[in-house]
């Protein structure tokens, strides 16, 4: 009942006019940034934050996800017309989206693909409205040595299940972790690691480092690509929809989708593309044709499309109730709440509840607004891919650089903009992923302020970590994060050598 | 010598020189006195772990698959370079004469590296309408302050 009560209210302040017109606006802009290879949802979230600020929390958030949701949407869209997926979650839509482009069914395949998302994210939405409550109130009860832990997992976790190997994802978490213990120690007020710097007592902000290894990193990165040529995608278009045919196919692939990567998405590291990813391999098994799946058969599109947007709306759950985000995306828009004086976390819930259930209820617009602009509209957007990225790229710099500029009007910012590029892209070249760098900058502070009061209320016993069951489940959980992935693989290798 | 290991050399770098500077830290003043280190101390120790097992493993893997240690250069490290340098120049010359014409120079030398010099009618319009538009946008209608140019209203 409570729930509901939130629910009205946010749905009331969501549907105005002029934060219908935001949420439309950055849905669009998102769908754009989305459908361009190599431009996910953590780059147009990151290069459109610094815009949004101006506009006041509740606006700059609503925008926000708007991009979000429309990246999400957007990402497929190349992945059916060009092969390419825009984004990382929509590597699913390839598999099946591109040979249906090739047999001369790109409008169903883009309409499936609009419908599945719109479906998943509304299921997705609407399991949020019932979890958030309970999850954020449970979250009440753990004290700074269990927070602590609780990071510790998350971290990990997102770490061991990030691409490349294990000891990679590690350091780049530590990385984070150390950009994050820079400036002026907030309980002690010991200046540390600032070499002297005053810009840099004050910490670096982990929006430049994120718009650096987002924006930044890859556009460095596209330089490869643009020398190998792009691809020309099909601009002329049929009635954009689908059979009767198609939906009876497709019906229990997305509804079915949804749910589990709602679930997906909640986990830590765990994001969009594997939630795609798993949904495929099991709609393929459930499927009486699963020698279709790859040749292009419908539900192919659209159990992982379905399985992505609900997983993207799964990802803001522990981000908003716990104040850990699970994805990149959702680690740029917790960084965003940071900025606007908004702590993530329980209490978001009780003090802020107003923005949180906006929030929420504009999911609830968002995708209905983008499954117009997607599907009646497709023809005209998909045109953006014909815009050579040659200029594009430059452009992204350029918004780059100003939206750093707005965030601390300091010219320091611009030299590490440049310095966290550079570093974004050569991670990239070693293969060590990014996002558990993203996430720790993100994360680092509270993780140290939980570790430090656990500290002095133990008064320095580091048993205090292991003190109660749930600090103790939590580091079970943590060890089988690390551990897990390693025995699962070094049993497969046992097989394979078996079966050799 | 391997990305992969040259990662490694540099995580141990970090690792050392971090866990060296944290045990070199102030005593906090109230509370616990060496509360401030504990936590950095941790991660730089545990950086130099982890950059030890990376380069153990990078090590044993070289050995196995011998002669794969040549490395490729990046062809368009060149260009990566570049950037980085205009974004340096753009840097220094922001303040100085404005947002507009550095913002102009900034994308024109970008635009140059990724598009080509053939292309320099679009490159300059595409430089001049960007910076513009978006001086236009964030000092006028979002009332972002950028630096203008001496002399200049814009």
């Amino acid at each position: 009942m409570e729930t509901l009560t939130f629910l009205f209210e946010g749905l009331s302040i969501a549907i105005q006019p002029l934060n219908l017109m935001w949420v439309t606006i950055g849905g669009i802009l998102g769908t754009l940034i989305g459908m361009l290879p190599g431009l996910g949802p953590a780059t147009g979230v990151a290069v459109l934050l610094p815009m949004t600020f101006v506009l006041g929390p509740q606006a700059s958030l609503i925008t926000m996800a708007g991009v979000y949701y429309g990246a999400m949407y957007g990402g497929s869209r190349s992945s059916i017309l060009i092969n390419t997926p825009g984004a990382g979650a929509a590597v699913a839509a390839t598999f099946d989206g591109y040979p249906m482009t090739l047999k001369g069914r790109a409008e169903a395949a883009l309409a499936i693909s609009a419908i599945a998302s719109f479906i998943g994210g509304i299921i997705a939405t609407i399991i949020m409205i019932a979890v958030a409550l309970p999850v954020a109130r449970f979250a009440l009860h753990f004290g700074p040595a269990e927070y602590f832990m609780l990071f510790v997992f998350a971290l990990s976790a997102t770490a061991s299940m990030s691409k490349g190997d294990t000891i990679k994802g590690f350091i780049a978490t530590v990385l984070g972790l150390m950009i994050s213990s820079i400036g002026i120690d907030g309980q002690s007020g010991v200046k540390r690691f600032t070499f002297g710097v005053l810009e840099l007592e004050a910490g670096i902000d982990f929006l430049v480092v994120i718009i650096a290894v987002y924006a930044l990193g890859e556009v460095f990165k596209s330089f490869r690509g643009i020398a190998e040529g792009t691809k020309k995608a099909q601009t002329k278009f049929g009635r954009i929809w689908i059979t009767r045919e198609d939906w009876r196919r497709s019906m229990w692939p997305i509804l079915r989708s949804a749910p589990f990567g709602f679930f997906i998405g909640a986990l830590p590291g765990a994001g969009g593309t594997m939630a795609a990813l798993l949904s495929y391999s099991n709609e393929r098994q459930l499927s009486k044709h699963p020698e279709e799946f790859g040749e292009g058969a419908i539900e192919g599109v659209a159990a992982p499309e379905s399985a992505n947007n609900a997983a993207s709306v799964g990802a803001m759950i522990p981000m908003l109730t716990l104040g850990i985000p699970g994805s990149g995306t959702t680690a740029v828009m917790m960084g965003a709440l940071l900025m606007l004086g908004l702590q993530p976390g329980p209490m978001l819930f009780q003090q802020q509840s107003t923005i949180v259930w906006t929030l929420i209820a504009s999911m609830f617009f968002g995708n209905i607004i983008l499954a117009f602009v997607n599907i009646p509209m497709a023809g005209a957007l998909v045109r953006v891919l014909a815009v050579p990225p040659k200029i594009l790229y430059p452009i992204v710099m350029g918004l780059a650089f100003v939206g750093t500029f707005a965030i601390s009007y300091s010219l320091v910012d611009f030299y590490l903009l440049i310095i966290f590029g550079i570093v974004g892209f050569f991670m990239a070249k070693a293969q060590i992923p990014t996002t558990p760098l993203i996430l720790a900058v993100i994360v680092g502070n509270s993780m140290e302020q939980s570790f430090r009061r656990a500290y002095t209320i133990a008064d320095g016993d580091l048993g205090i970590f292991f003190g109660s069951p749930l600090a103790i489940t939590l580091f079970v959980l943590t060890a089988l994060s690390i551990f897990g992935p390693m025995v699962a693989n070094a049993v497969r290798a046992r097989r394979a050598v078996q079966a050799a | 010598m391997t990305i992969t290991m040259i990662s490694g050399v540099m995580a141990l770098g970090i690792g050392i020189t971090f866990t060296i500077m944290a045990f070199r830290l102030p005593d906090a003043s109230i509370g616990i006195p060496f509360a401030p280190r504990v936590f950095p101390a941790g991660l730089g120790i545990l950086m130099t772990t982890l950059a030890i097992l990376q380069i153990a493993k990078e090590t044993i893997r070289i050995g196995q698959t011998e002669g794969s240690t040549t490395r490729d250069r990046d062809p368009y490290m060149r260009k990566i370079l570049l950037s980085c340098v205009f974004a340096f120049v753009y840097a220094m010359l922001f303040e100085r004469i404005g947002y507009v014409l550095s913002t102009i120079f900034f994308l024109e030398t970008e635009l140059w590296l990724f598009n080509g010099r053939e292309n320099w009618k679009t490159n300059t319009l595409v430089a001049v309408i960007f910076s513009v538009a978006v001086y236009v946008l964030f000092s006028q209608a979002l009332g972002v302050y950028l630096p203008r140019t001496p002399g200049i209203w814009i």
